[in-house]
């Protein structure tokens, strides 16, 4: 028995201390997670929170079959996408045949940080762009491989879908971030290097 | 290999989850085939530049005193600790489906409207026409009844409307509790009304009331919690009987029968 399921026991009986332990050691990769998917620090702020508030009524459902991180994940997907729900206004979801051939204009950067290059901030402004481009489910398992190094398999599991799914989720997520950093590897000259 | 098979293998293959012998194979393919080479090596550079991605970390001073506002965040929904949870539902295994509760739900609800309609509606005497409330003092005729119609309508209608209106992000618990202590209220009223609505031109008024009583009930027994979406089942129920309309219609025939009038119509945002 690890010191962690000995945590999520005595929160599962009622002990706060050991919640609020459990929420110390895993509110960075909860706050991340939140982040990557809304690309928003406010939202994810926020978001993060909602899910430790989640987590904690529900933890007397929580048997253990999955890991307390898988399971804060998947909580925190959730979340991600009931609050996409209520707040489409933020939303730039990709239609596919509408908008596969559409330039859209390049956002007003959001992504800025004083330390940082001028060109830095492009790229990361770019691929914040290209990120909102991918509809929830395919940024879900994108972030989730990619940036949480879950494999197929975990995604899977976390989603509750099938490693099928993940798969072809992932494969379009791709092709839709090559093809908004096609624009962008032109501009930066990358084209040459690859 | 074909090439679709080295397309279903494409991703596993970019994260290196490709097994020794489907590695080997891949690659071979990869080696004879330019077109699937060209979007493996694409795909591989779309990855490294997304590799270049920062994240906006929070302020350190975010962190302090986290686990207290969560805490505070939790005392505030008023959530019971788990293992409390746990002792009150003991009987709440894996065995149990999750539409068993749907259907407990829906049983309860049944035997509410039923226990309501047989008490309410031999305990009530009469009717205060103006107020459209329940005294003891005045006898219950067709005359008392048809005055309170107008009002209990419109009350309902406030309450129903106070809460489609609001946002589901910012609607408030305790108006909320306040709104379903009113639809209580009017629960009440309607069981007495529908029952005194007995001629036949009366019917259309009746089965208002009737289909109000049911909204009302599901608005008074909403277990408001996190996650449960309470704008959107009150508006899912108004929508349906197309509730708002028919309140509408049924104080125009009224007032055009000459029943005092009602103060005011207020707007559906739909």
């Amino acid at each position: 028995v690890t010191d962690e399921q000995l945590l999520i026991k005595r929160a599962r009986d009622g002990d706060g201390e050991a919640f609020c332990e459990l929420v110390k050691r895993s509110k960075i990769t909860v706050y991340r997670l939140a982040y990557d998917l809304t690309g928003n620090r406010q939202d994810a702020e926020d978001m993060s929170q909602d899910v430790f508030v989640k987590a904690y009524q529900s933890i007397g459902k929580f048997r253990g079959d999955s890991r307390w991180k898988t399971w804060l994940y998947r909580i925190t997907v959730n979340r991600c996408m009931d609050h996409h729900k209520t707040h489409k206004r933020d939303s730039m979801e990709y239609d596919d045949d509408v908008q596969a051939n559409t330039r859209v204009e390049f956002p007003i950067p959001r992504h800025t940080a004083p330390d940082r290059s001028a060109e830095a901030n492009i790229i990361q402004n770019h691929i914040e762009h290209a990120l909102n481009r991918l509809s929830r489910s395919e940024r879900s398992v994108f972030v989730l491989r990619h940036y949480h190094d879950l494999s197929l398999r975990q995604i899977a599991e976390t989603l509750d879908v099938a490693e099928g799914t993940v798969k072809s989720h992932l494969f379009r997520a791709l092709r839709r971030l090559q093809q908004e950093l096609s624009f962008y590897r032109k501009d930066l000259g990358l084209e040459e290097r690859s | 290999m074909t090439c679709q098979q080295c397309r279903d293998r494409i991703i596993a293959a970019l994260y290196n989850e490709l097994s020794g012998d489907e590695k080997i194979r891949f690659e071979s393919h990869l080696g004879t085939c330019k077109e699937c080479s060209r979007m493996y090596a694409e795909m591989d550079e779309t990855l490294r530049i997304m590799d270049k991605r920062e994240r906006v970390e929070p302020e350190d001073t975010s962190w302090s005193g986290y686990e207290d506002r969560i805490m505070e965040k939790i005392r505030e929904r008023e959530l019971p600790a788990p293992g409390k949870e746990r002792e009150k539902f003991a009987f709440r295994g894996a065995w149990v489906p999750s539409w068993a509760y749907g259907i407990a739900a829906l049983l309860l609800i049944t035997i509410g409207i039923f226990l309501g309609r047989s008490l309410f509606v031999n305990q009530v005497t009469a009717v205060n026409p103006e107020k459209g409330q329940l005294t003891s003092s005045v006898p219950v005729t067709s005359d008392t009844i048809n005055a309170a119609v107008l009002p209990y309508l419109e009350r309902s209608r406030n309450v129903l409307l106070g809460i489609i209106n609001t946002d589901e992000t910012t609607y408030s618990q305790p108006v909320f509790e306040q709104q379903q202590r009113v639809s209580r209220q009017l629960i009440q009223q309607g069981a007495v009304i529908r029952a005194a609505l007995k001629k036949p031109d009366q019917q259309q008024v009746r089965q208002l009331v009737q289909d109000l009583e049911v909204i009302l009930l599901q608005l008074a027994n909403i277990e408001v919690k996190p996650g449960v979406p309470v704008v959107e089942l009150v508006r899912k129920g108004v929508d349906r009987n197309s509730i708002l309309l028919k309140i509408n219609l049924e104080e125009m025939k009224v007032k055009s029968d000459g029943t005092p009038s009602t103060k005011k119509k207020t707007k559906y945002r739909s």
